[in-house]
């Protein structure tokens, strides 16, 4: 199972995607919130979701009320990642299962990854 | 200047008196007359009793007269019976003459007096009987008959009526002569009467009048001083008037009657053009006001003043000048409804108020300005913050692999400043949350002694690098709700400062609480803060020391101070420059209660 980065920003996007590989997750990256559902819909599996909520085309609220529309998608866990001051209130406001704000401490977002994915991996 | 229209009206009210004095008028005016009517009776009848006592004297006299008039007449005859001279004739014939005429006058006042009447009567027959014989014996001696005239005399003849003529005449005059004695006691006792009433009476209408004198003095002074309180109080007004400090005019149902210069100048009119009558009250007020004029005509009527509001007023150039206006019904009861009112030029106010508005909100678009800079800057800054954050995470664990040691530091210091970076950047996101009141604490149950060990022992290596040796005293669990990520920034901040002017001493923490109150101090022995400085050191980018000698933005304690007074608490220090500073923090246990 993979980690969908949602980011806009190119460079955090690809500090991102090389510190979860060099921790062995597989990672998918897009730009936006509809190339996410693209990818949601047609690529692989997704253990979690690093949900940047500022972004263009689809920003992370509208993604979000696209997302739990679709039941098929509606259970994979958002984690809301965020330069706003008001990363947890964003995130209780659209139901995440948790939140990092930016400049994130790298060691806590591999934990919180780790944990998704593991409970995603685990036999239900 | 403006013509007296008030006046005094005060004037000589004869009906207004002192009710006192009324009373002491009436009194006096009885008083007065009671006593010309008793001294009119009295001297009526002092008058009549003197005449009785008149009357009496009057026959006292006529009866000595009678006995006179018999003596003398039987003088004159004993003479001419001597002598035979008729000179001696000429007596005897004029006092017999007038005789029967007091006998006459005698009879006539005895008419009130019975006992005395039939006297008069009898006396009446003895001088008839006594004069005949003294004639009898005249014409015997003139018819020659002289032995037999002097026998008769010798025998006593005309003897006996003499003596009781003598006997009823001394009779009479004893009874008249006790009459007079009674009419004169009686007479003296009334006039007695009529001197102690004439006293009295006098000095009665002596002491009503010395009352009245009285009465109209404090009368008059009363009035006097009245007067003249209402002279001052004019005088006042009238100064304040002419002093032409605020527009003031009179007006009744006719329109403006008089205003002063003032006003006049306020609304564009020359005193010379200015005639009575010419502009009604509120006929200078602009349109979209006259609602408000309205309402003032209505207070007017119902309660005689209008209580002070602001409008404009258009002035004979059509230009407009804001105003504050009162007016208060000034008439006395008169069927015309005279009015004073007083206008305020409000035109330099409302200059200052606007030019004040202005700068008010100059200075709040610049704070709003600056807060959403320091917010846009936080939240810019952090974006390349975070990927340079994540990229230098694994540098240093790349170089870490490698094992180049000189890479290791330079790596190392790198991280560190991004740490520093970070801190600042939400250093900046802090101000502007806390500026425009958007501080939300997320409060759960939290050790502060826990909390401040955790804290100490993160920034142990910082300590280690400045040299102090840090210490918690922290000896039981101190258990509250508050928010723990916030008070751990704030306890990092004190922390970090005390290791930053700790001029490498000891630093110190104490965690204690009392009933609902913890406290949390941190001590150092470093340079200490200047008396003048402490109180500006809790404010945004305030500081006791220069960013030469010691760096950093002056944020660190004004977020502190945010986040305790946020908790409900509040931050103190204590501290004497060179000696160090005690910062103590006191918060609720649960945020709200005291």
């Amino acid at each position: 199972m993979r980690v969908l980065v949602v980011e806009d920003d190119e460079a955090i996007a690809e500090a991102l995607v090389s510190l979860l590989e060099d921790a062995g997750h597989r990672t998918c990256h897009v730009p936006d919130g509809r190339r996410a559902l693209d990818e949601l819909r047609n690529g692989e599996e997704t253990c979690v979701i690093l949900l940047d909520m500022t972004m263009p085309v689809m920003n992370g609220w509208l993604f979000r009320e696209e997302q739990v529309k679709d039941d098929a998608l509606a259970r994979i866990p958002v984690i809301v990642f965020t330069a706003d001051a008001l990363a947890e209130e964003k995130a209780r406001a659209i139901g995440a299962a948790g939140w990092l704000r930016k400049p994130v401490d790298p060691g806590r977002l591999l934990k919180v990854v780790e944990q998704h994915c593991r409970a995603a991996r685990a036999p239900s | 200047m403006i013509a007296d229209t008030t006046g005094s009206r005060l004037g000589w009210r004869p009906w207004g008196m002192d009710i006192r004095l009324a009373v002491a008028i009436v009194v006096t005016f009885v008083a007065l007359v009671m006593l010309v009517s008793v001294t009119w009776m009295s001297t009526t009848r002092l008058i009549q009793e003197a005449s009785w006592v008149d009357h009496s004297k009057d026959v006292l006299g006529e009866l000595e007269g009678v006995q006179a008039a018999i003596t003398e007449g039987e003088t004159g005859q004993r003479g001419f019976l001597i002598t035979g001279d008729d000179a001696y004739l000429e007596s005897y014939r004029r006092v017999t003459a007038v005789l029967p005429e007091r006998l006459l006058r005698i009879g006539a006042m005895t008419i009130d007096n019975p006992a005395q009447r039939e006297r008069a009567r009898r006396l009446q027959q003895l001088v008839v009987e006594r004069l005949g014989q003294l004639d009898l014996a005249v014409r015997l001696m003139k018819a020659g008959r002289e032995q037999e005239t002097r026998a008769d005399i010798r025998a006593g003849a005309g003897r006996d009526t003499m003596e009781a003529l003598r006997t009823l005449i001394s009779r009479m005059r004893a009874d008249e002569g006790a009459l007079l004695a009674t009419r004169g006691q009686r007479s003296g006792e009334t006039a007695r009467n009529l001197l102690t009433t004439l006293g009295i009476g006098c000095g009665l209408l002596f002491g009503f009048l010395t009352l009245i004198w009285w009465l109209i003095r404090s009368d008059l002074g009363r009035r006097n001083r009245a007067e003249a309180a209402i002279r001052d109080r004019e005088a006042r007004i009238r100064r304040l008037i002419d002093a032409n400090l605020i527009g003031v005019l009179f007006s009744d149902d006719t329109g403006v009657t008089d205003a002063n210069d003032t006003f006049l100048s306020m609304v564009g009119l020359e005193r010379k053009s200015f005639k009575p009558g010419d502009h009604r009250l509120f006929g200078f007020t602009a349109p979209e006001f006259r609602e408000l004029d309205e309402t003032c005509e209505k207070e007017l009527k119902e309660t005689g003043t209008c209580r002070p509001y602001q409008k404009e007023l258009v002035r004979a150039d059509g230009t407009r000048v804001p105003v504050l206006f009162g007016a208060a019904s000034v008439d006395m009861g008169g069927a015309s409804s005279v009015r004073a009112s007083f206008v305020v030029d409000l035109s330099e106010l409302k200059r200052v108020e606007a030019e004040r508005n202005r700068l008010y909100e100059e200075a709040r678009d610049a704070v709003k300005a600056r807060d959403a800079f320091l917010s846009v800057a936080g939240h810019e800054i952090r974006t390349p913050l975070s990927a340079l954050n994540l990229i230098v995470y694994q540098l240093v664990r790349q170089v870490r692999a490698l094992g180049n040691e000189k890479a290791i530091d330079l790596a190392g210091r790198c991280e560190k400043q991004v740490g520093r970076l970070i801190r600042l950047a939400d250093e900046l996101l802090d101000i502007s949350r806390m500026s425009s009141g958007a501080l939300h604490l997320a409060p759960e149950e939290t050790d502060l002694a826990l909390l401040a060990r955790d804290v100490a022992e993160r920034l142990e290596e910082s300590a280690r690098r400045a040299g102090c040796t840090l210490e918690v005293h922290a000896p039981r669990p101190v258990v509250g709700f508050w928010d723990r990520l916030r008070l751990d920034q704030a306890l990092s901040n004190l922390l970090t400062n005390a290791l930053k002017f700790g001029g490498g001493e000891p630093v110190l923490v104490e965690v204690s609480s009392q009933g609902d109150a913890a406290t949390l101090s941190v001590t150092d022995h470093g340079i200490g803060i200047h008396d003048a400085d402490q109180r500006g050191i809790f404010e945004r980018f305030q500081r006791a020391v220069t960013a030469e000698t010691y760096p950093g933005m002056g944020l660190g304690l004004w977020i502190t101070r945010e986040i305790v007074e946020a908790h409900g608490g509040k931050i103190s220090v204590e501290s004497r420059l060179g000696a160090g500073a005690r910062f103590l923090v006191e918060l609720p246990r649960r945020m709200g209660v005291e």
